[in-house]
């Protein structure tokens, strides 16, 4: 069996960033209340022309050139996305051909735990043979499901791609933890999008009260799989679903003191299947985390679903 | 939370005052019984539901949303924990 890492990973970010007061509009709100109860200052917006697969494209190039692989050496691509506007095909399949590759090639919905999911997936495929590397994306155009009206979640998301690459390795050199997965269905109305309808709807303080119990249990429970104790993480790379959910689950882990906690939401907003390796690079490129560092992923979000593995940070 | 005893008013506020200065931080004015969550104290409803998530935990019971809605002042959620484990003693 081999051991699986992460060689690399980027992201692709919208060229227009939206202020709080850019999306206020006529809704009783403001920048300070909005900033006081998400953390969120901007967010990207994507433009007609940063479709989907251009985002995936252009995260995934990145990727794949800080890795140094041949692209032709990649053997399975995966998306997680949970926006993609048509039913067939997924957004992989394409992606791979803008690539100049024929590997495998499929989406993941598993909403904002997609990368997380997936990343175990890429994992046990390079650990089995089954690919020597692996591309994985995480991409969202979620402003297109957001009812500009709804002061629940107007202001919430953003768009963007973030994309690694898996690799095989030697077995003791396997820098990616066990997955700790699950989900609870009973919660799947927490977060939806109501049959016949456009937009996304969410229960706010549900969602708050769920994860900031539950998520810390499933983070403590990935350092334990991983012989990792909490307190022992460099970095801490939850998904950037609000920063107030990050921070009162940081609070609950007992962190290290040096323990960095990404926090890319506050200019990125809530980017879904996209936060974990846009919020990632964001620390790689700030320089707060450097190569081999022990990091504690986490993705959680609509179902409720939820995955999390601790990395060595690539 | 066996050692303390939670039917006395006291005794629960001493133990709220910790929970809310542990996940607001220390606040600019007494933790009194009178003191409004959100006026006095400046805890607004994302740190509400999480010191009532720490108080549910702390002292072994449940506070369903419907009676934390009227948790305006840190009395309300006093009387509101000491009624509870009082219910709770009295059907063990």
């Amino acid at each position: 069996m081999n051991g699986a890492k992460i060689l690399s990973v980027a992201a692709q970010r919208p060229a227009a960033l939206m202020t709080n007061d850019q999306m206020i509009g006529d809704m009783d709100t403001d920048d300070a209340w909005i900033q006081a109860r998400t953390g969120i200052r901007t967010r990207g917006v994507a433009n007609d022309e940063e479709t989907l697969l251009e985002l995936s494209t252009g995260a995934a190039s990145k990727a794949i050139a800080a890795s140094g692989i041949d692209p032709t050496s990649i053997d399975l691509t995966i998306v997680a996305t949970s926006s993609n506007p048509i039913v067939t095909p997924g957004i992989a399949p394409p992606l791979t051909e803008k690539l100049g590759v024929t590997s495998g090639a499929f989406d993941v919905m598993a909403a904002c735990a997609g990368f997380c999911y997936s990343l175990n997936i890429a994992a046990d495929a390079v650990r089995t043979g089954s690919a020597r590397n692996v591309l994985l994306v995480g991409a969202e155009r979620i402003t297109d499901r957001m009812d500009p009206t709804d002061r629940n979640t107007a202001f919430l998301f953003g768009d963007g791609a973030g994309a690694a690459i898996i690799s095989a390795t030697d077995s003791d050199d396997d820098g990616i933890g066990p997955v700790v997965w699950g989900s609870d269905g009973a919660l799947a109305n927490y977060i939806h999008v109501p049959v016949g309808e456009k937009y996304l709807y969410m229960d706010g303080q549900g969602v708050f009260k769920w994860a900031i119990t539950k998520v810390a249990d499933i983070a403590r429970e990935a350092c334990d799989r991983a012989g990792i104790a909490p307190s022992e993480l460099a970095a801490f790379v939850p998904h950037q679903a609000n920063l107030r959910i990050i921070e009162a689950v940081a609070r609950n882990l007992k962190l290290g003191e040096n323990t960095v906690v990404a926090d890319d939401v506050r200019y990125a907003g809530n980017t879904s299947a996209a936060s974990v390796p846009m919020a990632l690079t964001r620390l790689k490129e700030e320089g707060r985390v450097q190569p081999g560092d022990p990091t504690l992923l986490i993705g959680f979000g609509s179902g409720m679903t939820w995955a999390s593995q601790v990395v060595r940070c690539p | 939370m066996t050692e303390l005893n939670l039917t006395d008013s006291a005794t629960v506020l001493a133990a709220m005052t910790e929970i809310i200065e542990e996940i607001a931080g220390p606040r600019s004015v007494e933790i009194t019984r009178e003191a409004t969550f959100d006026d006095a104290l400046g805890v607004d409803s994302l740190t509400m539901v999480e010191i009532i998530v720490v108080a549910e935990e702390r002292f072994e019971i449940k506070i369903p949303d419907s009676a934390f809605a009227d948790m305006t002042t840190v009395g309300a959620a006093v009387d509101y924990i000491t009624e509870t484990v009082k219910r709770a003693k009295a059907s063990a």
